[in-house]
């Protein structure tokens, strides 16, 4: 059911199995998961059904590293979150993302693509999409549209499929109102973690209004699902009992915040020949279940990435117009005399979304002094890239070329400064790796199941809990591991 | 961009006429002392006519983009013309390995491929190339 935590009156302790906060794509989805369960739900959003500025205006803060956004920006608070405002795009993380690799210090999952891959079915339905198929030999055939070569062995081909999208708040709300064991509370926000006196347990969440009711909620497990920023600005917030936060003994709350860099237009690759690259344009295929809007991208073969120590990255192309000056000293059109025979006069812009490496020093912190109208610490965020992300994207960029070069495609251009890649960092709006998930206490806040190492019944939701953030979008990922926490709550208290 | 003053392009036209003519020559390179080059005893005969093997690979209107590449990459990377020659003797040897301009075009086409292949590839102020090509857009320049 839906209610107004401005209704409450002032001092009532509510109680419940569950107690989630945040309503977005990960808390919608494990309310729903729990709903069938017979346990009783309490979600908690801090804003309406629609846009809220004073509830929007809870999210500024300062930028001290990269600072092409702002805190408030690609984020939203109202119920279904950011799903208000995403693109759809949906593909599941690779099963080397979850695995160790010796050049990435701090990868690793504590769980495998294996243990996750039920979930992303389920989640692949939530986000209204039929089929969970993402091989690409599957798709190529149900496209009829042919994709690269790749003499060299080095390029490879993936696909993002298309979610209408799902705007969580809009497509489950009436679930949500009709389930009489989950009770909505909007305008509700989470002001701090009450721990038990031993520090290892959380007794209420403590909550108020904008409005002023101040209420708390006491509940057998307590799950935040604040999105990336939120989550560690809450645990860290919460410092009355434990000052470095709630959560926080391994010190990595709040650290190794992690983006998916995008950039714009970086590399533009001069055609040598007429080719189809339909398959990379936005196109509808039919699979067994359904219709879906797919997209070709490039990405480089994980045997590559393995031995040349890179990090992921996915390249959608563009045909576009470039002007003389545009790709520096050499122009795309002195470049086309090298191409013997050229047959196309088409040029095309690569956009790649690229992997960060976990970096402890990319970090929210609070900022002192500077509170928001609810009395909570704004926060600071210092992203930063690790140089050799952004060497790693250089050389990533120019085995594309190699590779496009190899198969008699063309040339390829990447804005260089010296052996790393030069262009204007821009975010995806994903927030990853603050409350990260480690096997071991000393290096993450939550385990393989999402619960803290530190206190037992209180879990994290959502991209927070990336221990790295592979190349693939979040959104579809963050359903899934809500889809596996919502099985093992049931489990855990059913 | 730097371009090379008028002095030392004619060298470097002399530069490549040696390399056509198969004849000794002494070049007055840019920033360079003089350096003398001698065709060697064991030279193949009927050598490759470079500049013919030059517009034919690159055509008319591509030899002055050829030019500008190969001008860019000697001087980015402050090469001597005659450090920029010697730097494309793998691409000489492949071409000098031909029987004819013919078959020299064909050869350095499927070089160009191998060498994206093999990794051997060139920065030329972010255009990723590979090593042949940017060694005939040198002895373009040179030319």
């Amino acid at each position: 059911m839906l209610l107004d935590a401005n209704d409450l009156p002032t001092g009532e302790t509510l109680t419940a199995d569950v107690c989630i906060a945040g309503a977005g794509a990960a808390g919608i989805t494990l309310a729903l998961a729990l709903r069938d369960a017979g346990l009783e739900v309490i979600l908690l959003e801090s804003g309406d059904f629609e846009d809220d500025a004073n509830s929007q205006a809870l999210y500024r803060g300062s930028m001290s590293g990269i600072d092409t956004w702002q805190l408030d920006d690609h984020r939203w608070r109202l119920f279904g979150g950011s799903t208000s405002r995403w693109a759809g795009w949906c593909r599941p993380m690779q099963p080397y993302d979850f695995e160790r690799r010796s050049y990435i210090e701090k990868s690793g999952w504590p769980i495998t693509y294996a243990e996750l891959e039920p979930f992303y079915e389920l989640a692949q339905t939530r986000v209204e999409l039929a089929d969970f198929i993402y091989d690409i030999d599957t798709i190529q055939a149900a496209s009829g549209r042919p994709v690269l070569e790749s003499p060299g062995g080095r390029l490879r081909t993936e696909i993002f499929q298309y979610s209408p999208p799902t705007r969580f708040g809009v497509k489950y709300r009436a679930d949500l109102d009709a389930a009489e064991n989950v009770r909505v509370y909007l305008h509700a926000n989470v002001r701090n973690v009450d721990l038990t006196s031993s520090h290892d347990e959380v007794r209420r969440f403590e909550c108020v209004t904008l409005q002023g009711v101040r209420f708390n909620v006491e509940a057998r497990a307590f799950v935040l699902a604040l999105g990336g920023i939120e989550n560690a600005r809450l645990l860290l917030a919460s410092n009355g009992q434990v000052p470095a936060g709630v959560a926080n003994s391994s010190d990595s709350v709040g650290r190794y915040f992690m983006e998916h860099p995008h950039y714009s237009g970086v590399s533009i690759w001069v055609l040598s020949r007429p080719m189809d690259l339909s398959f990379y344009e936005f196109h509808d295929i039919d699979l067994p279940h359904g219709r879906v809007r797919v997209q070709g991208v490039l990405a480089l073969e994980p045997d590559v990435l393995e031995s040349e120590g890179l990090l992921d990255f996915t390249a959608s192309i563009s045909e576009t117009v470039v002007e003389p000056g545009e790709t520096g000293p050499i122009d795309a059109e002195q470049v086309r005399s090298l191409l013997r025979r050229a047959e196309d006069e088409r040029v095309y812009s690569l956009y790649v979304r690229a992997e960060q490496r976990p970096f402890r020093d990319s970090r929210i912190t609070l900022r002192t002094g500077d509170v928001d109208s609810l009395g909570m610490p704004r926060v600071d965020l210092n992203w930063q890239l690790h140089p050799d992300d952004t060497r790693g994207m250089r050389r990533a960029l120019e085995l594309v070329g190699a590779e496009l070069g190899a198969a008699g495609f063309g040339r390829l251009w990447t804005s260089t400064k010296g052996d790393e890649v030069s262009w204007l960092t821009n975010p995806g709006g994903h927030h990853m790796g603050t409350v990260r998930m480690s096997e071991d206490p000393s290096e993450g806040a939550v385990d393989g199941d999402c619960r803290c190492h530190d206190v037992a019944n209180l879990y994290v939701a959502g991209s927070a809990v990336f221990t790295t953030g592979a190349a693939a979008n979040p959104t579809l990922t963050i359903v899934a591991l809500a889809e596996r926490l919502g099985q093992h709550l049931r489990e855990e208290l059913g | 961009m730097n371009r090379v003053t008028t002095t030392c392009r004619l060298a470097r036209r002399s530069f490549l006429g040696w390399v056509s003519a198969s004849l000794p020559l002494t070049l007055a390179a840019c920033n360079d002392e003089p350096v003398v080059f001698t065709k060697p005893d064991d030279a193949p005969p009927g050598a490759i006519d470079y500049a013919e093997l030059l517009l034919q690979y690159f055509g008319e209107d591509g030899l002055r983009d050829a030019e500008v590449i190969g001008n860019y990459y000697a001087q980015f990377n402050q090469l001597s013309s005659t450090e920029a020659f010697e730097a494309t003797a793998h691409t000489r040897a492949a071409i000098d390995a031909s029987e004819d301009v013919a078959h020299a075009l064909t050869d350095l086409d499927a070089l160009v491929l191998e060498d994206f292949l093999e990794l051997r590839l060139i920065d030329v102020a972010g255009w990723t190339l590979s090593s042949a090509e940017v060694d005939l857009c040198v002895l373009a320049w040179l030319g």
